[in-house]
Protein backbone atom coordinates (compact mmCIF):
# COMPACT_ATOMS: atom_id res chain seq x y z
CA UNK A 1 0.00 0.00 0.00
CA UNK A 2 1.02 3.53 -0.71
CA UNK A 3 1.05 6.70 1.38
CA UNK A 4 -2.71 7.64 -0.74
CA UNK A 5 -4.47 4.36 0.47
CA UNK A 6 -3.32 4.68 3.84
CA UNK A 7 -4.41 8.35 3.60
CA UNK A 8 -8.03 7.12 3.33
CA UNK A 9 -7.59 3.88 5.56
CA UNK A 10 -6.46 5.09 8.03
CA UNK A 11 -9.09 7.84 8.93
CA UNK A 12 -11.45 5.29 8.12
CA UNK A 13 -10.76 2.51 10.39
CA UNK A 14 -10.23 5.21 13.00
CA UNK A 15 -13.78 6.69 12.99
CA UNK A 16 -15.18 3.41 12.81
CA UNK A 17 -13.83 1.53 15.75
CA UNK A 18 -14.84 4.93 17.22
CA UNK A 19 -18.75 4.14 16.11
CA UNK A 20 -18.43 0.83 17.31
CA UNK A 21 -17.51 1.37 20.94
CA UNK A 22 -19.69 4.19 20.77
CA UNK A 23 -22.26 1.92 19.95
CA UNK A 24 -21.10 -0.69 22.71
CA UNK A 25 -20.50 1.94 25.09
CA UNK A 26 -24.54 3.32 24.61
CA UNK A 27 -25.51 -0.32 24.80
CA UNK A 28 -24.12 -1.55 28.39
CA UNK A 29 -25.19 2.31 29.49
CA UNK A 30 -28.54 2.02 28.32
CA UNK A 31 -30.24 -1.61 29.38
CA UNK A 32 -30.69 -2.80 32.31
CA UNK A 33 -29.63 -6.89 32.75
CA UNK A 34 -32.93 -8.40 32.86
CA UNK A 35 -31.58 -10.92 35.27
CA UNK A 36 -29.56 -9.38 37.93
CA UNK A 37 -30.78 -9.74 41.51
CA UNK A 38 -31.60 -5.98 42.06
CA UNK A 39 -33.63 -5.57 39.01
CA UNK A 40 -37.28 -4.17 38.76
CA UNK A 41 -40.61 -5.74 39.47
CA UNK A 42 -42.78 -6.58 36.49
CA UNK A 43 -46.33 -7.49 37.81
CA UNK A 44 -47.96 -10.19 36.37
CA UNK A 45 -51.77 -9.60 36.02
CA UNK A 46 -53.87 -10.44 38.86
CA UNK A 47 -50.81 -10.04 40.87
CA UNK A 48 -52.09 -8.09 44.75
CA UNK A 49 -48.54 -8.53 46.48
CA UNK A 50 -46.04 -11.07 47.67
CA UNK A 51 -43.64 -11.77 50.82
CA UNK A 52 -40.89 -10.90 50.70
CA UNK A 53 -41.95 -7.21 49.13
CA UNK A 54 -40.32 -6.13 46.38
CA UNK A 55 -36.92 -4.19 47.35
CA UNK A 56 -37.42 -5.91 50.94
CA UNK A 57 -34.03 -6.66 53.21
CA UNK A 58 -34.50 -9.51 55.21
CA UNK A 59 -32.07 -10.23 58.34
CA UNK A 60 -32.31 -14.25 57.76
CA UNK A 61 -34.15 -15.98 54.83
CA UNK A 62 -37.59 -16.36 54.70
CA UNK A 63 -38.76 -20.41 54.59
CA UNK A 64 -41.16 -19.45 51.58
CA UNK A 65 -41.50 -17.03 48.73
CA UNK A 66 -45.38 -16.29 48.73
CA UNK A 67 -47.55 -14.07 46.01
CA UNK A 68 -50.50 -12.99 46.21
CA UNK A 69 -53.25 -12.49 43.21
CA UNK A 70 -57.28 -11.75 43.69
CA UNK A 71 -57.82 -14.47 40.69
CA UNK A 72 -57.87 -18.32 40.83
CA UNK A 73 -54.67 -19.68 40.43
CA UNK A 74 -54.62 -23.29 38.55
CA UNK A 75 -51.89 -25.77 37.89
CA UNK A 76 -48.78 -25.01 36.18
CA UNK A 77 -48.41 -21.76 37.67
CA UNK A 78 -44.85 -21.83 39.17
CA UNK A 79 -42.03 -19.86 41.27
CA UNK A 80 -38.54 -20.07 40.64
CA UNK A 81 -36.01 -17.82 43.05
CA UNK A 82 -32.48 -17.49 42.42
CA UNK A 83 -29.39 -16.04 43.90
CA UNK A 84 -26.64 -14.28 41.26
CA UNK A 85 -24.61 -16.72 41.08
CA UNK A 86 -28.01 -18.54 38.98
CA UNK A 87 -28.32 -20.90 41.51
CA UNK A 88 -32.01 -22.08 42.04
CA UNK A 89 -33.57 -22.06 46.08
CA UNK A 90 -36.97 -23.54 45.50
CA UNK A 91 -37.79 -26.63 46.69
CA UNK A 92 -40.66 -29.06 46.28
CA UNK A 93 -44.34 -28.27 44.45
CA UNK A 94 -45.33 -24.75 43.82
CA UNK A 95 -48.32 -24.94 46.34
CA UNK A 96 -51.86 -23.06 45.61
CA UNK A 97 -53.40 -21.78 48.77
CA UNK A 98 -55.87 -19.26 50.39
CA UNK A 99 -59.17 -19.74 47.81
CA UNK A 100 -56.38 -20.38 45.27
CA UNK A 101 -55.22 -16.64 45.59
CA UNK A 102 -51.65 -17.45 46.83
CA UNK A 103 -48.99 -18.90 45.11
CA UNK A 104 -46.08 -20.25 47.45
CA UNK A 105 -42.62 -22.03 47.24
CA UNK A 106 -40.62 -23.04 49.65
CA UNK A 107 -37.12 -21.89 49.95
CA UNK A 108 -34.02 -24.38 51.09
CA UNK A 109 -32.17 -24.10 53.63
CA UNK A 110 -28.63 -22.03 54.11
CA UNK A 111 -29.34 -18.93 51.94
CA UNK A 112 -26.34 -16.39 52.16
CA UNK A 113 -26.58 -12.79 52.07
CA UNK A 114 -27.02 -11.38 48.77
CA UNK A 115 -29.51 -10.51 46.17
CA UNK A 116 -32.09 -12.83 44.87
CA UNK A 117 -34.53 -12.91 41.99
CA UNK A 118 -38.12 -14.40 42.08
CA UNK A 119 -39.67 -15.30 38.94
CA UNK A 120 -42.78 -16.81 38.73
CA UNK A 121 -45.75 -17.68 35.82
CA UNK A 122 -49.18 -17.41 37.39
CA UNK A 123 -51.73 -19.28 35.36
CA UNK A 124 -55.27 -18.77 35.23
CA UNK A 125 -58.70 -20.52 34.65
CA UNK A 126 -58.98 -20.09 31.01
CA UNK A 127 -55.57 -21.70 30.55
CA UNK A 128 -53.39 -18.33 29.89
CA UNK A 129 -50.54 -17.88 31.78
CA UNK A 130 -48.39 -14.40 33.13
CA UNK A 131 -45.29 -13.84 34.03
CA UNK A 132 -43.99 -11.61 36.59
CA UNK A 133 -40.56 -10.65 38.25
CA UNK A 134 -39.34 -9.09 41.69
CA UNK A 135 -36.05 -8.92 43.82
CA UNK A 136 -35.18 -9.25 47.38
CA UNK A 137 -31.93 -9.12 50.04
CA UNK A 138 -30.80 -11.25 52.44
CA UNK A 139 -28.36 -9.17 54.72
CA UNK A 140 -27.25 -11.06 57.77
CA UNK A 141 -25.28 -7.90 59.36
CA UNK A 142 -28.27 -6.10 60.75
CA UNK A 143 -29.19 -9.48 62.97
CA UNK A 144 -27.06 -7.18 65.95
CA UNK A 145 -30.80 -5.25 65.89
CA UNK A 146 -32.34 -8.57 67.31
CA UNK A 147 -31.97 -9.53 70.75
CA UNK A 148 -30.67 -13.49 71.55
CA UNK A 149 -33.56 -15.58 73.06
CA UNK A 150 -32.63 -19.02 72.08
CA UNK A 151 -32.41 -22.00 74.43
CA UNK A 152 -35.71 -20.98 75.60
CA UNK A 153 -38.69 -23.59 75.21
CA UNK A 154 -41.39 -21.09 75.96
CA UNK A 155 -41.51 -17.50 75.43
CA UNK A 156 -44.34 -14.78 76.20
CA UNK A 157 -44.59 -11.60 73.74
CA UNK A 158 -46.90 -8.95 75.63
CA UNK A 159 -49.12 -6.60 73.68
CA UNK A 160 -49.27 -3.43 75.30
CA UNK A 161 -49.26 -0.04 75.26
CA UNK A 162 -49.79 -0.67 71.09
CA UNK A 163 -46.89 -2.43 70.74
CA UNK A 164 -45.20 -5.76 70.49
CA UNK A 165 -42.69 -5.36 73.77
CA UNK A 166 -40.28 -7.90 72.47
CA UNK A 167 -40.10 -7.11 68.76
CA UNK A 168 -36.83 -8.32 67.26
CA UNK A 169 -35.99 -11.83 68.82
CA UNK A 170 -33.93 -14.59 68.00
CA UNK A 171 -34.91 -18.03 69.15
CA UNK A 172 -34.22 -22.21 69.12
CA UNK A 173 -36.33 -24.17 66.74
CA UNK A 174 -38.95 -26.07 68.66
CA UNK A 175 -39.66 -22.54 71.03
CA UNK A 176 -43.31 -22.02 72.04
CA UNK A 177 -44.38 -18.45 71.06
CA UNK A 178 -47.18 -16.87 73.34
CA UNK A 179 -48.73 -13.24 72.65
CA UNK A 180 -50.85 -12.16 75.57
CA UNK A 181 -52.80 -8.89 75.07
CA UNK A 182 -52.41 -5.99 77.77
CA UNK A 183 -54.00 -3.75 76.41
CA UNK A 184 -57.84 -3.01 76.86
CA UNK A 185 -58.74 -3.45 73.75
CA UNK A 186 -58.21 -5.96 70.58
CA UNK A 187 -55.05 -7.06 69.29
CA UNK A 188 -54.10 -9.77 66.30
CA UNK A 189 -50.95 -11.51 65.92
CA UNK A 190 -51.02 -11.76 61.81
CA UNK A 191 -48.31 -13.45 59.98
CA UNK A 192 -46.73 -11.42 56.28
CA UNK A 193 -48.81 -9.90 54.58
CA UNK A 194 -51.19 -6.86 55.20
CA UNK A 195 -53.86 -7.52 55.06
CA UNK A 196 -53.72 -11.13 52.85
CA UNK A 197 -51.92 -13.42 56.28
CA UNK A 198 -50.67 -16.13 53.61
CA UNK A 199 -46.71 -16.76 54.22
CA UNK A 200 -46.67 -18.51 57.78
CA UNK A 201 -50.99 -19.09 57.86
CA UNK A 202 -50.02 -20.78 61.29
CA UNK A 203 -49.08 -17.79 62.67
CA UNK A 204 -52.99 -16.15 62.10
CA UNK A 205 -54.98 -15.42 65.41
CA UNK A 206 -58.25 -13.87 65.31
CA UNK A 207 -58.98 -10.97 67.23
CA UNK A 208 -57.33 -11.30 70.85
CA UNK A 209 -59.46 -9.15 73.90
CA UNK A 210 -57.75 -8.24 77.18
CA UNK A 211 -55.74 -11.21 78.84
CA UNK A 212 -56.25 -13.53 75.58
CA UNK A 213 -53.14 -15.33 74.47
CA UNK A 214 -52.31 -16.61 71.01
CA UNK A 215 -49.20 -19.19 70.73
CA UNK A 216 -47.14 -20.83 68.47
CA UNK A 217 -44.49 -23.55 68.19
CA UNK A 218 -42.17 -22.54 65.42
CA UNK A 219 -39.59 -25.38 63.82
CA UNK A 220 -37.92 -24.14 60.39
CA UNK A 221 -35.19 -21.54 60.94
CA UNK A 222 -35.72 -18.22 58.86
CA UNK A 223 -37.49 -15.06 59.29
CA UNK A 224 -40.94 -14.54 60.40
CA UNK A 225 -42.33 -11.47 60.07
CA UNK A 226 -45.81 -10.54 61.42
CA UNK A 227 -47.83 -7.69 62.40
CA UNK A 228 -51.56 -6.52 64.77
CA UNK A 229 -53.89 -6.36 61.65
CA UNK A 230 -55.38 -3.43 63.97
CA UNK A 231 -52.62 -1.09 64.37
CA UNK A 232 -50.26 -1.19 61.67
CA UNK A 233 -51.22 2.17 60.74
CA UNK A 234 -49.39 2.64 64.14
CA UNK A 235 -46.63 0.49 63.64
CA UNK A 236 -47.47 -2.66 65.63
CA UNK A 237 -45.34 -5.06 63.30
CA UNK A 238 -42.46 -7.17 65.22
CA UNK A 239 -39.82 -9.58 63.66
CA UNK A 240 -38.84 -13.11 64.74
CA UNK A 241 -35.84 -15.21 63.57
CA UNK A 242 -35.42 -19.11 63.85
CA UNK A 243 -32.15 -20.13 64.39
CA UNK A 244 -30.04 -22.83 65.20
CA UNK B 1 4.22 10.99 -5.29
CA UNK B 2 3.27 9.41 -8.74
CA UNK B 3 6.75 8.60 -10.36
CA UNK B 4 7.41 7.27 -13.42
CA UNK B 5 4.10 5.72 -14.64
CA UNK B 6 1.65 7.22 -16.90
CA UNK B 7 -1.10 9.75 -15.66
CA UNK B 8 -3.65 7.34 -16.48
CA UNK B 9 -2.40 4.48 -14.69
CA UNK B 10 -1.47 6.39 -11.25
CA UNK B 11 -5.69 8.14 -11.51
CA UNK B 12 -7.00 4.51 -11.77
CA UNK B 13 -4.78 3.16 -8.42
CA UNK B 14 -6.22 6.09 -6.57
CA UNK B 15 -9.43 4.81 -7.66
CA UNK B 16 -8.88 1.48 -6.72
CA UNK B 17 -7.55 2.33 -3.27
CA UNK B 18 -10.57 5.06 -2.35
CA UNK B 19 -12.87 2.37 -3.53
CA UNK B 20 -11.24 -0.31 -1.62
CA UNK B 21 -11.33 2.02 1.85
CA UNK B 22 -15.16 2.80 1.31
CA UNK B 23 -15.88 -1.08 0.55
CA UNK B 24 -13.81 -1.45 4.06
CA UNK B 25 -15.66 1.00 5.79
CA UNK B 26 -19.10 0.44 4.57
CA UNK B 27 -18.55 -3.34 5.68
CA UNK B 28 -17.18 -2.27 9.11
CA UNK B 29 -20.39 0.05 9.62
CA UNK B 30 -22.28 -2.73 8.90
CA UNK B 31 -20.80 -5.09 11.37
CA UNK B 32 -21.57 -2.76 14.04
CA UNK B 33 -24.45 -2.40 12.88
CA UNK B 34 -25.06 -6.23 13.05
CA UNK B 35 -23.29 -5.93 16.88
CA UNK B 36 -26.11 -2.92 17.48
CA UNK B 37 -28.69 -5.29 16.45
CA UNK B 38 -27.46 -8.31 18.70
CA UNK B 39 -27.40 -6.48 22.25
CA UNK B 40 -30.70 -4.95 21.16
CA UNK B 41 -32.12 -8.47 20.69
CA UNK B 42 -30.70 -9.78 24.03
CA UNK B 43 -32.54 -7.01 25.55
CA UNK B 44 -35.79 -7.91 24.28
CA UNK B 45 -37.40 -10.35 26.47
CA UNK B 46 -37.67 -8.07 29.13
CA UNK B 47 -39.34 -5.49 26.24
CA UNK B 48 -41.59 -8.34 25.70
CA UNK B 49 -42.65 -8.49 28.77
CA UNK B 50 -43.64 -5.76 29.75
CA UNK B 51 -45.58 -4.92 26.36
CA UNK B 52 -47.31 -8.09 27.85
CA UNK B 53 -48.46 -6.17 30.52
CA UNK B 54 -50.18 -4.24 28.25
CA UNK B 55 -52.82 -6.36 27.19
CA UNK B 56 -53.48 -8.06 30.59
CA UNK B 57 -56.39 -6.38 31.67
CA UNK B 58 -59.76 -8.95 31.94
CA UNK B 59 -61.52 -9.78 28.55
CA UNK B 60 -64.35 -7.95 27.85
CA UNK B 61 -67.24 -9.36 29.04
CA UNK B 62 -71.09 -8.39 27.57
CA UNK B 63 -74.36 -8.14 29.14
CA UNK B 64 -77.36 -8.58 26.56
CA UNK B 65 -80.47 -6.36 27.27
CA UNK B 66 -83.41 -8.06 27.94
CA UNK B 67 -85.39 -5.52 29.51
CA UNK B 68 -87.30 -5.06 26.06
CA UNK B 69 -87.75 -9.26 25.59
CA UNK B 70 -84.99 -9.82 23.94
CA UNK B 71 -83.17 -13.54 24.55
CA UNK B 72 -81.34 -13.30 27.63
CA UNK B 73 -77.65 -14.60 27.21
CA UNK B 74 -75.68 -15.74 30.41
CA UNK B 75 -72.79 -13.30 31.14
CA UNK B 76 -69.07 -14.91 32.03
CA UNK B 77 -67.98 -13.13 35.55
CA UNK B 78 -64.49 -12.84 36.86
CA UNK B 79 -64.26 -13.90 40.16
CA UNK B 80 -62.34 -11.17 41.40
CA UNK B 81 -61.34 -11.87 45.16
CA UNK B 82 -60.06 -9.23 47.63
CA UNK B 83 -57.91 -10.55 50.70
CA UNK B 84 -59.83 -13.51 53.00
CA UNK B 85 -62.67 -13.86 50.76
CA UNK B 86 -63.46 -17.43 51.15
CA UNK B 87 -67.28 -17.74 49.76
CA UNK B 88 -70.82 -15.98 48.93
CA UNK B 89 -74.54 -16.53 48.05
CA UNK B 90 -74.86 -16.45 45.63
CA UNK B 91 -71.85 -18.30 44.02
CA UNK B 92 -69.54 -17.22 41.15
CA UNK B 93 -71.57 -17.73 37.39
CA UNK B 94 -74.51 -19.43 38.84
CA UNK B 95 -77.58 -19.47 36.90
CA UNK B 96 -81.18 -18.86 39.36
CA UNK B 97 -84.82 -19.36 38.42
CA UNK B 98 -85.84 -17.99 41.47
CA UNK B 99 -85.06 -13.96 42.87
CA UNK B 100 -82.06 -14.07 45.41
CA UNK B 101 -83.15 -11.26 48.18
CA UNK B 102 -80.07 -11.50 49.56
CA UNK B 103 -76.07 -10.90 48.39
CA UNK B 104 -74.14 -12.39 51.25
CA UNK B 105 -70.14 -12.60 51.20
CA UNK B 106 -68.06 -15.06 53.84
CA UNK B 107 -64.50 -14.02 54.61
CA UNK B 108 -62.01 -15.36 57.10
CA UNK B 109 -60.71 -12.71 59.05
CA UNK B 110 -62.62 -9.73 60.87
CA UNK B 111 -64.78 -7.16 58.79
CA UNK B 112 -64.86 -3.72 59.47
CA UNK B 113 -67.17 -0.55 58.62
CA UNK B 114 -67.15 0.96 55.91
CA UNK B 115 -67.40 -2.58 54.56
CA UNK B 116 -70.23 -2.58 51.51
CA UNK B 117 -71.67 -5.00 48.57
CA UNK B 118 -72.97 -2.93 45.63
CA UNK B 119 -74.89 -4.85 43.45
CA UNK B 120 -75.82 -3.56 39.93
CA UNK B 121 -78.03 -5.15 36.35
CA UNK B 122 -77.30 -3.53 33.31
CA UNK B 123 -75.29 -0.92 35.15
CA UNK B 124 -78.13 0.18 37.56
CA UNK B 125 -78.15 -0.37 41.56
CA UNK B 126 -80.36 -3.26 42.15
CA UNK B 127 -79.27 -2.72 46.16
CA UNK B 128 -82.05 -2.91 48.68
CA UNK B 129 -81.09 -1.43 51.71
CA UNK B 130 -77.73 -1.19 53.41
CA UNK B 131 -74.88 -3.57 53.75
CA UNK B 132 -74.54 -5.13 57.37
CA UNK B 133 -71.71 -6.92 58.88
CA UNK B 134 -72.46 -10.09 60.84
CA UNK B 135 -72.24 -10.56 64.47
CA UNK B 136 -68.43 -12.59 64.54
CA UNK B 137 -67.70 -10.24 61.62
CA UNK B 138 -67.07 -13.27 59.62
CA UNK B 139 -69.80 -11.89 56.44
CA UNK B 140 -71.79 -9.10 55.50
CA UNK B 141 -75.04 -9.42 53.18
CA UNK B 142 -76.91 -6.48 51.52
CA UNK B 143 -80.40 -7.01 50.58
CA UNK B 144 -81.34 -6.59 46.42
CA UNK B 145 -84.21 -6.23 44.37
CA UNK B 146 -83.87 -8.86 41.71
CA UNK B 147 -86.91 -9.47 40.19
CA UNK B 148 -86.24 -9.63 36.86
CA UNK B 149 -84.32 -12.06 34.59
CA UNK B 150 -80.84 -10.43 33.90
CA UNK B 151 -77.03 -10.34 34.64
CA UNK B 152 -76.10 -8.96 38.57
CA UNK B 153 -72.83 -8.28 38.77
CA UNK B 154 -72.05 -7.66 42.46
CA UNK B 155 -68.93 -5.39 43.96
CA UNK B 156 -67.88 -5.12 47.20
CA UNK B 157 -65.10 -3.18 49.50
CA UNK B 158 -63.86 -5.33 52.61
CA UNK B 159 -62.57 -3.18 55.08
CA UNK B 160 -59.81 -4.97 58.13
CA UNK B 161 -59.75 -3.79 61.61
CA UNK B 162 -56.87 -0.88 61.10
CA UNK B 163 -59.11 0.45 58.09
CA UNK B 164 -57.22 -0.41 55.19
CA UNK B 165 -60.09 -2.07 52.24
CA UNK B 166 -59.88 -4.12 49.12
CA UNK B 167 -61.79 -4.18 46.29
CA UNK B 168 -63.36 -7.53 44.68
CA UNK B 169 -66.14 -8.39 42.53
CA UNK B 170 -68.37 -11.45 40.95
CA UNK B 171 -71.36 -11.90 39.39
CA UNK B 172 -74.58 -13.99 39.01
CA UNK B 173 -77.46 -14.82 36.67
CA UNK B 174 -81.42 -14.96 36.99
CA UNK B 175 -83.86 -16.75 34.41
CA UNK B 176 -87.50 -16.17 35.38
CA UNK B 177 -89.42 -19.00 34.25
Amino acid sequence: MNNSSLKILIPAAVVTVLIILGFIFFQQARLPAPERSDGGQVKSAHFVDSTPLHGETYVAQPVNTTINFNFDLQEGSKISVTSADGKEWTEGDALIEDQKTALKKNLKQDMPDGGYRVSYTACWPDGSCHEGQFSFKIDSTKKSEYQDLRGKKELTIKMKEVKFDQNKIIISPGTEVTWVNEDNFGHFVNTETHPEHTYYPEQNSRELTKGKTYSVTFQTPGQYNYHCSAHVPEGMVASLIVSN
Amino acid sequence: MFDNKSDGIVSCEVVNKSIIGIVIVVVLVLGAGGIYLATQKSSTPVEDTQSNLKNISPPPTFSTDTSSGGTFKQEDFQNIKSAHYVSSEPANNVLLSTSPSKVTLNFNFNLTAPSKIQVTKDGSDVTAGTTQISEDKLSMSVPINANQTGNYKVAYTACWPDGSCHNGSFGFSVKLP
